[in-house]
């Protein structure tokens, strides 16, 4: 009962959020893994879509990575929480935008953990109960003790843990 | 037509020859000749003082087990030489609008409520240099303000194909397959004295799968605008953030999953 419970306010959090909420397909869609490769959408440059290469180089953005179709998370240090991300966020499209360059989605988490907030860490959506708090013009969400970064890319929201900006 | 672009030309036509003599072999000149019709369209495109072009977009995932996910967006970008851009892509997964006063540049993502500013080189082709080496952020259908600009590089390319005319939206294009290194890509080029991109399809041979980008652009090369098209206000409700860096730029330290049974 108590991890339907959590499950609820996850997948609110994940609604509320919108775009910010981790890629649907990304993380186990249909039960097949994730997703192994992209279209690129250009020729010659980076790639708004999030596949592509610099200048016409051979650098190939979309390489494999996997992610689990269950997560399980401790939200609580004394109770596991087993969230599946299947229909996190209600779905396919809802689930969010969301590609990453996998160099940069290699060291980004599902979501947040509470109990491995390390500076420095990337996820795709917040704990609940978070606030926006702005510091010297910038945005930053404080949900607890911890403090995130959102940072803007061309395809998706990310959440970097940062000492806390005062 | 400057005369290196010529030699690039040249140069590209004759190891396409020597890369595929078979094709070749039957008709010599197409080759070069596909090859300078695009270069005649990039010339074209880098002519125009302003433009407005909208593109329905389609592209690819492949999951794990090789199933495709295809997905759709909107894209309608203006843009005024040298240094004027605005440019909206709204889709089921994002939306995302750029501003661009040749100062700086602004990304709003009204879904999340955030927007992030960044000062800006004076030109769309440095901007477009700038964002891809530093930020996980290119501009939308960045290829049309690449073509016929004297630092891009098509990657070399292996093999074209001059398909013949073709229609596009019920205006008669040219069609050209092309191969490079990693991607196979088609161009439907209008015929006549406007020879503007109307069509292209990119596969990205570097998975069996082929995942496949289309666009079908719409041109309006007399668009209505002031300077206030290029310049964000941003509403009330959002929040500035940070703009992500290029995933080739260095990283915050990653971590593992704190339990994973």
């Amino acid at each position: 009962m108590v991890s339907y419970r959590i499950c609820f306010v996850v997948m609110l959090t994940a609604m509320l959020v919108g775009e910010a909420a981790a890629p649907a397909f990304a993380r186990g869609f249909g039960g097949g893994g994730g997703v192994r490769a992209q279209s690129r959408s250009s020729i010659g440059g980076g790639g708004y879509h999030g596949g592509g290469v610099n200048g016409g180089a051979t650098v190939n953005r979309n390489e494999n990575f996997n992610r689990n179709t269950n997560v399980n998370q401790n939200v609580n240090v004394n109770r596991d929480v087993n969230v599946n991300t299947n229909y996190y966020g209600g779905g396919y499209y809802h689930g969010g935008c969301c590609y990453h360059p996998a160099a940069t989605a290699a060291a980004v988490t599902a979501t947040a953990v509470v109990t491995s907030a390390v500076v420095g860490s990337m996820v795709y959506s917040l704990p609940p109960s978070c606030s926006t708090v702005v510091v010297a013009g910038l945005a930053y969400q404080q949900c607890g003790n911890t403090w995130y970064q959102p940072q803007l890319s061309g395809s998706s929201t990310t959440y970097v843990v940062v000492n806390p900006p005062r | 037509m400057r005369r290196t672009d010529i030699l690039t030309i040249l140069a590209a036509a004759v190891i396409a020859c020597g890369a595929n003599p078979a094709h070749t072999a039957d008709n010599p000149d197409n080759d070069s000749k596909a090859i300078a019709a695009l270069q005649r369209m990039g010339t074209y495109l880098r002519s125009l003082s302003a433009f407005r072009v909208q593109a329905e977009t389609t592209d690819e995932d492949v999951l794990e087990d090789g199933q495709k996910i295809q997905h759709s967006e909107s894209v309608d970008i203006l843009a005024s030489k040298p240094g004027h851009l605005r440019a909206q892509v709204s889709g089921d997964r994002r939306e995302r609008t750029l501003y661009y006063d040749g100062k700086t540049l602004s990304v709003f993502a009204p879904r999340v409520g955030y927007y992030a500013s960044i000062a800006a080189p004076p030109t769309i082709g440095q901007l477009a240099q700038t964002l891809d080496n530093q930020y996980d952020l290119s501009i939308p259908l960045e290829d049309l303000f690449l073509w016929g600009s004297a630092g891009w590089k098509s990657g070399g390319i292996e093999n074209v194909i001059d398909v013949g005319p073709s229609q596009v939206s019920g205006t008669t294009c040219e069609q050209y397959a092309l191969r490079q290194k990693d991607i196979d890509w088609q161009i439907w080029v209008q015929l006549g004295a406007f020879p503007l991109p109307r069509k292209i399809v990119i596969s990205n041979r570097t998975d069996p799968e082929r995942p496949q980008h289309t666009a079908v652009y719409t041109w309006d090369l007399a668009p209505s605008f002031n300077d206030a098209a290029f310049s964000f206000d941003p509403p009330s409700w959002a929040h500035r953030v940070a703009l992500a860096k290029s995933a080739f730029a260095p990283s915050p330290t990653p971590i593992h999953r704190a339990s994973a049974k």
